[in-house]
């Protein structure tokens, strides 16, 4: 049983502390074993100190509120309940902006991929369900609240720190989230929305949905409030997602102002509890007993110094940087890193433009040249022996013609390498489907592609796809191919699935870093999934038109 | 005989024209561009047109565009493609109509113009070549499973296949692999049944058949893996 003598059932806060004290070890785990190969184009760092420090912190916020629930049961006022401002109606944002501030910490370094959201997340969305659960099995604390508001109580307050989080995440990565799954995200995102708008809008214009509604309340200005603040909150919503900075930004304060709050009001010996009388919420309260005032400053003292440890790391990653561009002080950092993009990838096209020259020469000089050579000192002695031992001179002459059909041949190869004759005359689509034809297995192609693209992006696609069947056929031992092109919302989309044997990995130089650098110059995306046993999934997406 | 040829290229076409003279052909016109080249061969009606691929105005693939336009118009007008390469979905476009009277070469092919005056004549006649380069490439992107009805030929059939679907007849099939034409014949049944093709004695049917089912998308043998993506293969061997 529970240390603490409780009248309630604690066991929903044990599964969501222990819950996320799994999730932090882990964490630390992955992060003291982090040289493993990477599934995706780039090398994942999405797991690092961050994601240990927020779920620490997460830990930290919902085992305060276990203690100090199991305090209050112990301390036993009859007729009244302790409660936790966060779940309070005026503390509803102050909450949120807490959860923002974990959930940013722990999403702060993470990669694009969806499955890395999800825990921190789910995280967030059972601690509040749980935490509601309690609430409800404990009548007496429950001071009149209803199964909506609980639903409501436990989507909104995640929900809201998602939102802020996003901005975090992004600020990190730099690049939009594009890749396959991303939509999930982006669209759930958005079905949670309504709820946190419904538990937002109450505070606000007077219907309480988080309170017990009052009996004498009437329908008609409800409904009205209710709809004026819903779009009030949309309004909220969308600029926090617009400006994902600024929701950043936020988040980092809040965690410094909750947290130097938390530990003031500890120094004063304070802690924010309040009493409630059982079925009157909006009453009177009395004092706490002397006993659980002080657990509680302790408590939140605690808290309070993990919430600004954290606040204060995350302030030089958010709000210092954005005060400095603000004054004018520092480049945006946006702008600085799309410069340094631009850079790399510039000098990597003229890298390998002139390596490509390099060796077109040395094809050149090594193949036809010498060939063409060889042909005229063939013709050149034909002339002369032409009279004196016309036989021999026909031998010759056979020679050199066999020597020009070997140029040409030679040439047509050279010529498919640079820039093969299929892709100038029908454009990528065609290109792909001759390139999938020319395969010595079978290969599928299902292109979408409605007009023609700019030439320099059909030919980086072009050997993009040619680099990665290549790779299918020679490493993979595949038995069948299929090539999916389309175009949609301005951007290309190519997938190559092989069912070989898996295992490619851009990391180790199986030609597919040169493909995601050569597709860099585009602002184009390359990532890999290809377990071992396969199947290899490779997926390009470049911006066109 | 009477030819259209269309090249852009002054030196290869007065070439072209040269050999094709020499050689006793009569040249209705000379071209050097898509339009041209549909003008004359509805103007003049050639017994054949020998047409470059890639022609101006755009310099992508208007001569096979204007070369099949004609052939519309003209049912089974003969026509021989010269490329400087050979690409299966414009052999794919030239075969499609099934009507014979058309080749695919490569430009080098010219060199050896014995060879290439017997293309001439094979598709003046209403026959079809195709490059050996087509051939290798149609054979090459066959499948490696085991109901591949490809690896059950045996290898002087498959030799044989080979000098089929270039378009040549029994009697330069046997000079080619010093065989009887009776061994050929004999060869060529036993591909028929072994490809489940229905057999042939016409020359250009056989072909044509022969290359309809090299061009058919072969069927992938998943028989004995699993884990690969589920598939919907389409099409199959006639």
């Amino acid at each position: 049983m529970w240390p603490f003598p409780v009248g309630g059932s604690l066991w929903p806060q044990g599964v969501i502390g222990a819950f996320i004290a799994v999730c932090a070890v882990l964490a630390f785990r992955a992060e003291q074993s982090r040289d493993r190969p990477a599934r995706t184009g780039r090398p994942a760092e999405w797991i690092g100190w961050p994601v240990v420090a927020g779920l620490v912190g997460t830990a930290a916020y919902g085992s305060v509120r276990v203690l100090l629930l199991a305090l209050h049961s112990s301390a036993g006022l009859p007729g009244y309940v302790v409660t936790l401002p966060d779940m309070e109606p005026v503390g509803l944002p102050v909450a949120s902006l807490l959860m923002a501030g974990l959930l940013a910490t722990v999403l702060l370094n993470s990669a694009r991929a969806p499955g890395r959201w999800v825990l921190p997340v789910v995280a967030g969305v059972t601690g509040e369900l749980l935490e509601w659960t309690y609430w409800l099995t404990y009548p007496a604390a429950s001071s009149g609240r209803t199964p909506l508001n609980v639903l409501v109580g436990s989507v909104g307050v995640p929900l809201l720190a998602a939102l802020a989080a996003t901005g975090l995440v992004r600020l990190a990565n730099g690049r939009p989230v594009r890749l396959a799954g991303a939509d999930a995200v982006r669209s759930a995102r958005w079905a949670l929305l309504l709820p946190a708008v419904v538990v937002m809008t109450g505070p606000l214009l007077g219907l309480d949905l988080w309170q017990s509604v009052p009996p004498d309340a009437g329908t008609g200005p409800a409904v009205v409030a209710y709809l004026a603040g819903l779009a009030l909150l949309a309004a909220v919503v969308v600029g926090l997602t617009r400006w994902p900075r600024a929701a950043a930004d936020l988040a980092a304060l809040g965690l410094v102002g909750i947290g130097a709050h938390n530990v003031v009001q500890s120094g004063f010996g304070r802690y924010l509890v309040v009493v409630r009388k059982v079925g009157d919420p909006h009453g009177p309260a009395p004092s706490l007993p002397a006993e659980v005032a002080h657990h509680a400053s302790v408590l939140g003292g605690i808290e309070g110094v993990v919430l600004l440890a954290l606040g204060l790391w995350l302030l030089p990653l958010t709000v210092l940087p954005d005060a400095r561009r603000l004054l004018g002080r520092e480049p945006d950092p946006a702008l600085t890193r799309r410069v340094r993009e631009l850079t790399e990838t510039r000098a990597e096209a003229v890298n390998s433009a002139a390596a490509e020259l390099r060796r077109i020469e040395r094809d050149l000089h090594d193949g036809a040249q010498g060939r063409l050579v060889t042909i005229g000192m063939n013709l050149r002695v034909a002339e002369e022996m032409i009279h004196s031992s016309p036989h021999e001179a026909a031998a010759l002459v056979v020679e050199a013609r066999v020597a020009s059909a070997s140029a040409l041949e030679e040439l047509r190869g050279l010529i498919r390498g640079m820039h093969p004759p299929m892709l100038a005359d029908r454009g990528l689509g065609e290109a792909v489907r001759a390139l999938a034809l020319d395969l010595p297995l079978p290969c599928e192609t299902e292109i979408e592609l409605p007009e023609r693209l700019d030439a320099p992006l059909e030919s980086a696609c072009y050997f993009a796809v040619a680099e990665v069947v290549t790779n299918a056929v020679r490493h993979a031992s595949a038995r069948g191919l299929q090539i999916r092109m389309a175009q949609a919302d301005g951007l290309l989309r190519i997938e190559v699935v092989d069912d070989g044997m898996g295992g490619a990995d851009p990391a180790r130089g199986s030609g597919l870093a040169g493909v995601e650098r050569r597709l860099a110059a585009f602002d184009g995306i390359l990532a890999v999934s290809s377990p071992p046993g396969g199947p290899t999934i490779v997926v390009m997406e470049v911006p066109c038109g | 005989m009477r030819i259209v040829v269309a090249e852009d290229l002054f030196l290869l076409r007065e070439g072209l024209v040269r050999l094709l003279k020499a050689r006793g052909f009569e040249i209705a016109a000379a071209t050097d561009s898509a339009p041209g080249l549909l003008d004359a061969l509805l103007e003049f009606r050639p017994d054949l047109a020998i047409v470059d691929i890639r022609l101006p105005p755009t310099h992508t693939d208007d001569g096979l565009r204007a070369a099949l336009a004609a052939r519309e118009r003209i049912p089974g007008l003969p026509i021989l493609l010269l490329s400087q390469y050979v690409e299966q979905i414009y052999a794919q476009e030239l075969l499609a109509d099934q009507a014979g009277g058309v080749g695919y070469l490569l430009k080098d092919r010219v060199f050896s113009d014995d060879q290439f005056v017997d293309v001439i004549r094979t598709v003046a006649a209403g026959g079809t070549v195709m490059d050996p380069e087509v051939v290798t490439k149609l054979l090459g992107r066959r499948g490696r499973g085991a109901r591949e009805p490809l690896s059950r030929l045996t290898e002087r059939e498959r030799q044989v296949l080979e000098l089929m679907a270039e378009g040549r007849s029994n009697s330069a099939i046997a000079n080619r692999l010093f065989i009887s034409e009776k061994a050929v014949s004999k060869h060529s049944t036993s591909i028929f049944t072994k490809l489940e093709l229905a057999p042939s004695d016409d020359d250009n049917r056989r072909v044509l058949a022969v290359l309809a089912h090299l061009m058919s998308v072969p069927r992938a043998d998943r028989s004995r893996t699993g884990r690969g993506p589920a598939v919907q293969k389409t099409g199959e061997g006639p």
